[in-house]
């Protein structure tokens, strides 16, 4: 016992040297307060971890209106960039036969960053027109309830025109079915038509996709020829 | 296909009048195809109270926009290879009689149409950019709670969930983030609590209230069902800007007491009548 106490009492007189993590070069030293002894990404087949132990005050803090997010745990948070993309962007509807709607269809998908819905926009720059001037009008619809920024029923293989349907996650709140239909706003009209809202959601998103359905419907009396318009679609984050 | 990312998403400051502000932006092409784009500044107001946006191409004044970039100017054109990025770097100039206010604008990059490969169909992504200007380093915040309601007022205690809606109206002249939560209290004691989602007010608009899940992201305020019965009291609360508005919900078990009155009834009205002689 007595050995016992002696041993500890020289042990405890040495002084201890701590070493903190540190990296040095020829003119800097940078002193780390803590141990980081595991982080990264971890998974199995039923679950996936991301961890960073030994970490100093980790945490979102928020205080007049100003919030910091405090540990490594959320530079992922930073690997999600603002994204979209359309599948295929050239539509074509190939030879059309009055009174025979015609459709096409592409795919949009948007990405977006911690803290941000979105809202994605879509316009034209004029209607379909061809070399002569001549255009295949905006469908009204069926019941000639439909714009560019209300969709309307469009079955009726005698209602012609062209317009667009969007169907997916964030479109509920602008088509009601897949058969409802609206125009594109037109940036060539007098004045231009405003940028509508086709498709938005509160919630960060990641690969959020939605089908888009193009519908061309025209009459016997549809001059001839190749008409071409361009779309365009707005992607913004929600503020 | 085309796809594109552009980073930062969203970029807000607060500038003094006359001072100048530079952002880098990383725009990449993600496709396997060349993709042309030219930038573009427009303004926006908000559009309802969840986020969305209306622009407009007519730009505040007193601010000068130009890209710090040796080879761009805004509006010129520019190519990125399939898998490259490109950066801009955007310059915003403010005069010194600059109002001292909000500003919001986004930066677009417009994805112009390539004839050899017969698009269509073209991108515009953009990034918002919130300016407030002001001379103050903390300019004063006031706001309030607007059409706070919660749906059902009476609810029983065994089924669904309490649902709370509200918008917090920006009575101030800059944007700011609401640090607040959500009470759930009986007799003053709390019973719940839930952070409120810090999104951007703009000021003279409302945005409707959401809260904040465990992993940070914006749902929609929903409370469980205490299962003691009682009156109890929704709140919320912030100090900055202070925000104070509470309504009162009954729960009661009303899926034990109502079947019990019905089974009481019944036996009362079976039970035949006996009189004493």
């Amino acid at each position: 016992m007595t050995n016992i106490l002696l041993f500890l009492i020289i042990f405890l007189s040495f002084p201890n040297q701590s070493l903190a993590q540190q990296f040095d070069s020829d003119n800097y030293r940078i002193e780390w307060g803590n141990f980081n002894m595991t982080s990264g990404k971890k998974s199995s087949s039923n679950y996936s971890l991301t961890d960073t132990v030994g970490q100093n005050a980790p945490g979102a803090y928020q205080r007049n209106g100003y919030q910091i997010k405090s540990g490594f745990q959320y530079i992922y948070d930073t690997f999600t960039d603002f994204s979209f993309s359309i599948s295929d962007y050239e539509i074509d509807f190939g030879s059309l036969t009055p009174d025979v709607a015609t459709t096409a269809t592409n795919i949009i998908t948007i990405t977006t960053p911690s803290g941000h819905g979105y809202q994605i926009l879509a316009h034209q720059n004029q209607p379909l027109t061809n070399q002569s001037g001549s255009t295949i009008p905006d469908t009204i619809c069926d019941s000639s309830d439909c714009s560019q920024s209300q969709a309307g029923l469009w079955v009726n293989s005698s209602t012609y025109g062209f317009g667009f349907n969007a169907q997916g996650i964030g479109t509920s709140n602008y088509f009601q079915t897949q058969d409802h239909f609206r125009q594109f706003a037109d940036y060539s009209a007098n004045p231009p038509e405003i940028n509508q809202i086709i498709m938005s959601e509160d919630s960060p998103v990641t690969n959020r996709s939605a089908t888009i359905s193009y519908k061309v419907n025209v009459s016997t009396i549809q001059p001839a020829g190749k008409y071409q318009n361009y779309i365009i679609y707005t992607a913004v984050p929600k503020y | 296909m085309a796809t594109v990312t552009l980073s930062p998403a969203q970029t807000e400051i607060q500038i003094i009048p006359g001072a100048t502000y530079i952002k880098a932006y990383t725009i990449t092409n993600n496709s396997d195809t060349d993709l042309s784009f030219f930038t573009s500044i427009e303004s926006w107001v908000p559009q309802g109270t969840d986020g969305n946006t209306s622009f407009s191409t007519m730009l505040p004044k007193n601010f000068n926009f130009s890209l710090s970039n040796s080879d761009l100017n805004i509006g010129q054109h520019f190519t990125i290879l399939p898998k490259q990025s490109k950066q801009i770097i955007l310059k915003i100039k403010t005069d010194p009689k600059l109002t001292p206010q909000d500003y919001y604008l986004t930066i677009f990059f417009n994805q112009i149409s390539n004839l050899s490969q017969n698009n269509q169909n073209l991108i515009k992504i953009g990034s918002h950019i919130l300016i407030s200007a002001s001379t103050e380093e903390n300019p004063k915040i006031e706001a309030s709670v607007t059409k706070f309601s919660t749906s059902p007022i009476v609810s029983d205690s065994f089924f669904g969930k309490i649902n709370v809606t509200g918008l917090i109206q920006n009575d101030s002249s800059f944007f700011f983030k609401p640090d607040a939560a959500l009470i759930l209290s009986k007799n003053k004691t709390l019973f719940k609590e839930i952070k409120v989602f810090p999104q951007n007010v703009l000021p003279s608009h409302q945005r409707q209230i959401l809260c904040q899940s465990p992993d940070q992201k914006p749902i929609v305020c929903r409370f469980d069902k205490p299962l003691w019965p009682g009156i109890y009291q929704i709140s919320i609360k912030s100090d900055k800007p202070h925000l104070d508005s509470s309504i009162t919900i009954y729960i009661f078990p009303f899926s034990i007491i109502i079947p019990l009155i019905i089974i009481f009834l019944i036996i009362r009205k079976l039970k035949p009548n006996y009189r004493l002689t």
